[in-house]
C-alpha cells in the first residue's frame, strides 16, 4: 500500500508538469502536443516514420498450413530444427577414440533424448555386439575373483553347464559313497588299521594272561596288575609272596606297560594314517567324478583357454575339498552317513559362476543404456554382504558395466549431485576400466575383484548452465568430454518449418490426449512459439508450455460441444494461463516523473527487460578548460567512464571548438561496459535543457559513429512499456524507440499491434542516433554544413550552441589557460 | 516291567544299560538302551558299575595306569580313582535320565562297586527273570566271548545287546539269522517288537548247511511268517557260502538291528572280528 500510494503522488508530480491526458489526437495534432511537452526551446518539430501494424506481427496464414484438422497430419518424423545437433552426436558417437565422450545441452524435454537414444540406437546398430561378462573364483586368491570375457550368450552357456555339472557331480558322489566298490574298499582299509590296534592290544592281553597279569581299563586308560583265577591279587597277598617271585612279576608288569604305552601312543599317528588312505580314496573317487561331470563343458569351452583353466582350478580344488563334499564332515564316518538325502548342493556355491553381464547370443548391436538415477551403485553396481556367498558371487553389475563395449546416457546434474558417482565415473573413463562395486570412499570394494576394461561412450545431458560449472569444476572433464552439442533453442520460421511446427503440434496432441485443432488454432499456437522465440523471424522449439494451454483449450471446446479446437479455444486458453501466471508477477512501476536531462530507457538483458528512467547532469568541466568528462554511476558511489558517450561527442561536436563539460549519467549501463542510447539521450537532453516526455522510451545501443545498435528481447520490452503507460494513465501518444534491425523480429502482443492501428501507441525504428534523438524530440538533429556547424533551428545546433556557452563558462572558471598538449581527436 | 512279560503273569523285567569305564564313548549304546525298552514298553535300568578289581590294583604300591589318549604312564591313586568314578558316574546318571526323560522312558539309575558280570547278575536277580542287559562297552573281536561269560552267568537275562564302535541307529531292516527252529519264533517276536517303533523290514536270514535242512527251515519260516507282508526270508547255505561271508552281507544291507543266536555261525564263541569290522548296527544276542 505504501509503495502505490508513493507512485501516485509521483504520478502527480508528472501530471503536474505535463499537460494532462488526453483523447488520442490526430497525427498533425500530435507533434504540436509534443513541441509543449518537450519545450524550454521550441523548434521546428518532424514527424518521424512509425512501424506499420503489419511489422510488429508477423502472423501464420492457416490455409499455407495445408490441413483441415490436425488430425490428417502424420507424426514428426526426428526433431523439429535438432537437425545439426543429431548429425553432431552421430559424428560423435561414431568417433571410437577414447576421450570423446558427448555433453548435449539444451536437450530438455522427452522427445529430445528419444531423439537422441534413436540416433545413437542408429550407430550402435552399426556396432558389434557387447561381450558377456562373468565372475568365477580364484582358487589362488579366494578373495580376489577372476573376470572372464565370453561372445554374448556364452556366459549364461557356462553358468549353465557349471551348475549341471555340479548337480551332477553332487548325485554321482552320492552314488559313488553308496557303491559296493567304495564301501568294501573303505572297509578294507577301515579294517586293516583297526585290526592293527585292535590285534596288539589283544597281543598284550594274551601275553598278560600267560604271566598271571591283568589287563584292565580304568575310568582314563589302561592298569596291570598281577592277578590269579581272573581276579586281582590284593597288596597284602602280594607283599606274602616270595621276593624273587614279586621281583618276576614287577618285571612283567613294568614290560607290560611299557609295551602299552607305546601301542597306545602309536594310536593317533595310526588314526593319521588310517585318515590319509581313506582321504586318498576319496579323492580318487571325487577326481573320476568331476572330471567326468566337467568333459562335456570342457569340450564346449574348447575354444577359451581361460575357461579352461576355470574348469582345471575346479577340478583341482573339489579333488583338494573332497572332504567338503562328503555327506559327514568326519571322512572317517562316512558310512555312518545317512546317505539316503542328497549332498546339499550350497557346496558347490564355490565353483558356480556369476554371469555379471549377459546378452542374447543373437545380439547384434552394442548396447544403449540410459541411467535415469546415476549415482555410486547404480553406476559401478554393489557387493552384497553376505558372508555365505562366495565372494565372486556377491558383485552386482551396474549401469557401466551394461554399457560396456556401447553407450550410456546421463543426466548431468543427477550424477553431478550424488556424491562419489561423479569423480568414479571419470576415474573410469580416464582408466579405461570399471571396478566392480564402488567404496563409499570412492575406491573399488572390498572384494578385491579385478576391473573390466571399459569401452563405452558417455552421453552426458546437460544444460549449458551446469556444463560450465562442471567445466570449471574439474579439469578431466574437458579432456574425457570434448565432443559437446548444443540443442538449438529455435529454428528459422519459414513456410516449410511452420508445416513442421504444425506436425510437431499434432504429436503433442496425440501425446496429451486432446481433440484435433483446426488450422487457425494451429497458426495462433505457432505464432506463439513465434512470440516466445521473441523474434518474428524465429520460431521456439520448447513446446512444453503447449500441453497446459492445449487442455484448457480442450476444456473450452468440450463446454462449447465443438469437435475440433478454436483458435478462439487457444486465445483464450492463453490468456487465461497469462493471467493466472500474472497475479503472481510483479507490475514493473512507472519511471521517476520527467525532468530536465532525462528520458525512459527500456533495457532487454539475460535478467528479462527493464524499464527505468535515466538521467543526465552536465556542469563545466571541473579540472581544465579543454576536458570533457562523462561518467555512469556504477553504485553508491563509484563511476566509471563512458566512453562511447565521450567518443560520440566529440565525434559530432567537436569539430570546430574543444569541448568542456563534465557530465554525470545515473542509468541502464551500470552493470555493463556499453552505454545505452537512452543514456546518450539523457546527455544531450541535459546539455540541450531538454524536458523529455515519460511517454516515449528508448531501446538499444549504439556505436561512436552514431549507428543504433541492435538489442535482444525488444518485443518483450515493448510490451512492458505498453502495460506500464496504460496503467499510467498514457492512452494516446505513446511510443518506443527501438533500432531498426530489431524491426523484423517483433512479434508483438494482439491488442499493442491493435493500439498502433489505432494510433494510440506507437514503435518508432531508428537506424541512427540522430534519428533517435529527432524522435523524441519531434526536431531535426540537423545536418553539418560546410563550416562544420549546425543549421539554425536544428537540434544539434542548440547542443552546439550549449556546449559553447559551457565552454565559456568553463574558460572564466580558469584564469590560465590550459597548455596544449595533443591535438584532439 | 516289560509288557509282555507282565502281560504272562511275571511282574518283572527290565532294560539293563550296563556301564562300565568308558560310558560317554557309547552314547549309541544309550539310545540302543532307550530304544529297546521303548519297544518292550519297559523301564530302563541304568547300572553304572565301580570296578572293585581295579579298585585293589591301585592299592599296589607299583600300580600305573597308561593313558588311552597318548601312552603316557602315571601313577595310580585309590583316592583320585575314585574321585574320577564320582565325577564320571555323576555326569552319567544325568546325561541317562535327560535322554531318557526326552524319549518317554522312565529310568533309574544305581551305581554299585562289584565285578562286571557279578553285579550285573545282582542286578538281574532282583529285577525279574525277563531282563535285557545293553552293554554301553563298545563290541570289539572278543566280545562274542564276554557275552557268552554274561549270558552263561546272568540267568536271568533272556538277551543281551551289544553296539559296535561305530553303530547307529538308522531306518533299515532288521536282519534276524535264523540258525535253527527252536529259536526262530522267539527271534521273530523279539524283530517285530523293535519293528514297530520304526515301521522297519524284517528279513529273516535262514543259515544252515545243505539245501535240505534250508529248506525244511524256510517252510518253517514261512509257516511263521504267514501273512506278514513287511516280512522276507532270504537263505544262506553255509556249505557254499562259509560263515565269514554272512558277516559282509549283513553290512551290505544296512540293517539297523541284527538279532543272532550267540554262538551259532554268525556270532560264534571265540572271534568275532569280521562281524564286527563291517557291522554298523546293534546285536541282539540271544541264547
Amino acid at each position: 500500500m505504501f509503495f502505490k500510494r508513493e507512485r501516485k503522488d509521483k504520478l502527480k508530480v508528472v501530471e503536474a508538469a505535463t499537460p494532462p491526458p488526453a483523447p488520442p489526437p490526430a497525427p498533425q495534432e500530435r507533434s504540436e502536443q509534443r513541441s509543449q511537452i518537450a519545450s524550454v526551446h521550441r523548434l521546428p518539430a518532424i514527424r518521424p516514420a512509425t512501424a506499420s501494424a503489419a511489422d510488429l506481427r508477423r502472423t501464420t496464414n492457416p490455409q499455407t498450413l495445408g490441413f483441415k484438422t490436425t488430425s490428417e497430419l502424420e507424426p514428426p518424423v526426428g526433431l523439429l530444427g535438432q537437425d545439426q545437433a543429431l548429425q553432431a552426436i552421430a559424428i560423435g558417437a561414431s568417433i571410437k577414440t577414447r576421450g570423446h565422450n558427448i555433453v548435449v545441452t539444451g536437450a530438455e524435454s522427452l522427445a529430445d533424448v528419444a531423439a537422441i537414444r534413436a540416433q545413437i540406437q542408429t550407430i550402435a546398430a552399426k556396432r558389434p555386439p557387447p561381450s558377456d561378462w562373468v565372475y568365477v573364483a580364484n582358487f589362488a586368491d579366494g578373495q580376489a575373483p577372476t573376470a572372464l570375457q565370453l561372445p554374448a550368450g556364452l556366459g549364461s552357456v557356462l553358468a549353465t553347464s557349471v551348475n549341471d555339472a555340479m548337480s551332477e557331480m553332487g548325485s554321482a558322489i552320492l552314488s559313488a559313497l553308496r557303491g559296493d566298490s567304495y564301501q568294501a574298499r573303505w572297509r578294507a582299509i577301515d579294517a586293516e588299521f583297526q585290526a592293527r590296534h585292535q590285534a596288539g592290544l589283544e597281543a598284550l592281553a594274551r601275553t598278560a594272561d600267560s604271566h598271571s597279569i591283568a589287563l584292565l581299563r580304568t575310568p582314563m586308560g589302561y592298569a596291570v596288575a598281577p592277578a590269579h583265577d581272573g581276579s586281582v591279587v590284593l597288596q597284602e597277598t602280594f607283599s606274602n609272596m616270595p621276593p624273587t617271585m614279586q621281583a618276576d612279576v614287577r618285571a612283567h608288569i613294568t614290560a607290560l606297560e611299557a609295551d602299552l604305552a607305546e601301542l597306545l601312543e602309536k594310536a593317533p599317528q595310526i588314526d593319521r594314517q588310517r585318515r590319509a588312505r581313506l582321504t586318498k580314496l576319496n579323492r580318487e573317487v571325487i577326481a573320476s567324478i568331476v572330471r567326468a561331470a566337467l568333459s562335456e563343458p570342457r569340450e564346449l569351452f574348447a575354444e577359451h583357454p581361460e575357461v579352461l583353466e576355470f574348469f582345471s582350478g575346479v577340478e583341482a580344488d573339489v579333488v583338494a575339498n573332497a572332504n567338503h563334499f562328503l555327506p559327514t564332515i568326519d571322512l572317517t564316518d562316512i558310512l555312518d552317513a545317512d546317505l539316503s538325502n542328497s549332498i546339499d548342493e550350497a557346496r558347490f556355491d564355490r565353483y558356480r559362476v556369476n554371469v555379471f553381464v549377459s546378452w542374447a547370443s543373437d545380439a547384434n548391436a552394442a548396447p544403449v543404456v540410459q541411467e535415469p538415477a546415476p549415482n555410486a551403485t547404480s553406476l559401478f553396481g554393489s557387493e552384497i554382504a553376505s558372508g555365505t556367498l562366495a565372494p565372486h558371487m556377491r558383485l552386482v553389475p551396474g549401469a557401466l558395466h551394461y554399457a560396456n563395449g556401447g553407450f550410456l546416457l546421463l543426466d548431468a546434474r543427477a550424477l553431478t549431485a550424488s556424491g562419489q558417482a561423479w569423480p568414479g565415473l571419470l576415474a573410469a573413463l580416464q582408466a579405461g576400466a570399471v571396478c566392480s562395486a564402488l567404496a563409499g570412499d570412492g575406491s573399488s570394494s572390498s572384494t578385491l575383484a579385478p576391473a573390466i576394461p571399459l569401452d563405452v561412450k558417455v552421453v552426458l545431458l546437460s544444460d549449458a548452465e551446469h556444463l560450465a560449472q562442471i567445466l570449471s569444476v574439474d579439469p578431466r572433464f574437458a579432456e574425457l568430454f570434448n565432443v559437446r552439442v548444443a540443442f538449438a533453442d529455435v529454428v528459422e520460421r519459414t513456410p516449410e518449418t511452420e508445416r513442421a511446427m504444425a506436425r510437431t503440434i499434432a504429436g503433442l496432441i496425440g501425446r496429451e490426449a486432446v481433440e484435433p485443432l483446426e488450422p487457425g488454432a494451429v497458426a495462433e499456437l505457432i505464432e506463439l512459439s513465434s512470440r516466445n522465440a521473441r523474434d518474428a523471424g524465429l520460431l521456439s522449439l520448447c513446446v512444453r508450455d503447449f500441453a497446459s494451454i492445449l487442455h484448457h483449450a480442450n476444456a473450452r471446446r468440450a463446454a462449447a460441444s465443438r469437435k475440433l479446437i478454436s483458435r478462439d479455444d487457444i486465445v483464450e486458453a492463453r490468456a487465461a494461463q497469462g493471467s493466472s501466471s500474472g497475479s503472481a508477477r510483479k507490475t514493473a512501476s512507472f519511471p521517476e516523473p520527467a525532468a530536465i536531462g532525462s528520458v525512459v530507457g527500456l533495457k532487454s538483458d539475460g535478467a528479462g527487460p527493464r524499464l527505468q528512467r535515466v538521467s543526465a547532469r552536465v556542469l563545466p568541466a571541473f579540472a581544465r578548460a579543454d576536458t570533457l568528462d562523462v561518467k555512469v554511476l556504477t553504485g553508491v558511489s563509484g563511476t566509471r567512464e563512458a566512453g562511447k558517450v565521450i567518443a560520440y561527442l566529440a565525434s559530432e561536436f567537436g569539430h570546430r571548438h574543444r569541448i568542456a563539460l563534465s557530465a554525470l549519467i545515473d542509468g541502464e549501463s551500470a552493470s555493463c561496459e556499453e552505454e545505452s542510447c537512452a543514456e546518450l539521450v539523457a546527455v544531450l537532453a541535459a546539455i540541450g535543457e531538454w524536458t523529455l516526455s515519460s511517454s516515449i522510451a528508448i531501446a538499444g545501443t549504439f556505436d561512436p559513429s552514431g549507428h543504433v545498435r541492435p538489442t535482444g528481447d525488444v518485443s518483450t520490452a515493448i510490451e512492458e512499456f505498453f502495460d506500464v503507460c496504460r496503467a499510467a494513465g498514457f492512452n494516446s501518444d505513446a511510443g518506443v524507440v527501438i533500432p531498426k534491425a530489431n524491426l523484423s523480429g517483433l512479434m508483438l502482443r494482439k491488442d499493442i499491434v491493435d493500439a498502433v492501428e489505432a494510433g494510440t501507441f506507437a514503435v518508432w525504428p531508428a537506424a541512427t542516433v540522430t534519428e533517435c534523438v529527432a524522435t523524441i524530440t519531434g526536431l531535426s538533429a540537423g545536418y553539418r554544413e560546410t563550416d562544420g556547424g549546425f543549421a539554425e533551428g536544428d537540434a544539434y545546433r542548440h547542443i552546439d550552441d550549449q556546449l559553447q556557452q559551457l565552454n565559456q563558462r568553463t574558460k572564466s572558471q580558469f584564469a590560465v589557460p590550459p597548455v596544449e598538449t595533443e591535438p584532439r581527436p | 516291567m516289560i509288557v509282555h512279560v507282565a502281560e504272562a503273569g511275571e511282574a518283572r523285567g527290565r532294560v539293563v544299560l550296563h556301564c562300565g569305564y568308558s560310558p560317554a564313548a557309547n552314547d549309541a549304546a544309550l539310545k540302543v538302551a532307550l530304544h529297546i525298552a521303548k519297544a518292550y514298553r519297559s523301564e530302563l535300568e541304568g547300572l553304572l558299575v565301580e570296578n572293585r578289581q581295579i579298585l585293589a590294583l591301585a592299592g599296589h604300591t607299583f600300580a600305573h595306569e597308561i593313558a588311552l589318549a597318548d601312552g603316557a604312564v602315571h601313577g595310580l591313586d585309590a583316592g583320585d580313582l575314585q574321585r574320577q568314578h564320582r565325577a564320571l558316574y555323576e555326569a552319567e546318571r544325568r546325561h541317562i535320565t535327560k535322554a531318557a526323560t526326552v524319549a518317554g522312558v522312565e529310568a533309574r539309575v544305581q551305581t554299585v562297586r562289584d565285578d562286571d558280570i557279578a553285579a550285573l547278575v545282582r542286578c538281574c536277580a532282583v529285577l525279574g527273570p525277563w531282563n535285557v542287559v545293553v552293554l554301553s562297552e563298545p563290541m570289539d573281536g572278543s566280545g562274542s566271548e564276554k557275552i557268552g561269560r554274561i549270558l552263561d552267568a546272568v540267568q536271568d537275562a533272556t538277551g543281551v545287546v551289544t553296539v559296535p564302535r561305530r553303530a547307529r541307529l538308522s531306518k533299515g531292516p532288521i536282519v534276524v539269522t535264523v540258525e535253527d527252529e527252536d529259536r526262530m519264533s522267539t527271534m521273530l517276536r523279539t524283530a517285530e517288537r523293535l519293528a514297530a517303533i520304526t515301521g522297519a523290514e524284517i528279513k529273516l536270514l535262514l543259515t544252515t548247511a545243505g539245501d535240505d535242512e534250508l529248506h525244511w527251515l524256510e517252510a518253517q519260516a514261512r509257516l511263521l511268517v504267514a501273512d506278514n507282508k513287511r516280512c522276507s526270508i532270504m537263505l544262506n547255505d553255509t556249505t557254499s557260502a562259509p560263515a565269514s561271508s554272512i558277516a559282509g552281507r549283513v553290512g551290505a544291507m544296512s540293517a539297523s538291528f541284527l538279532i543272532a543266536k550267540h554262538g551259532g555261525s554268525v556270532l560264534p564263541y571265540e572271534d568275532c572280528r569280521s562281524l564286527t569290522s563291517v557291522l554298523r548296527c546293534p546285536v541282539f544276542c540271544i541264547r
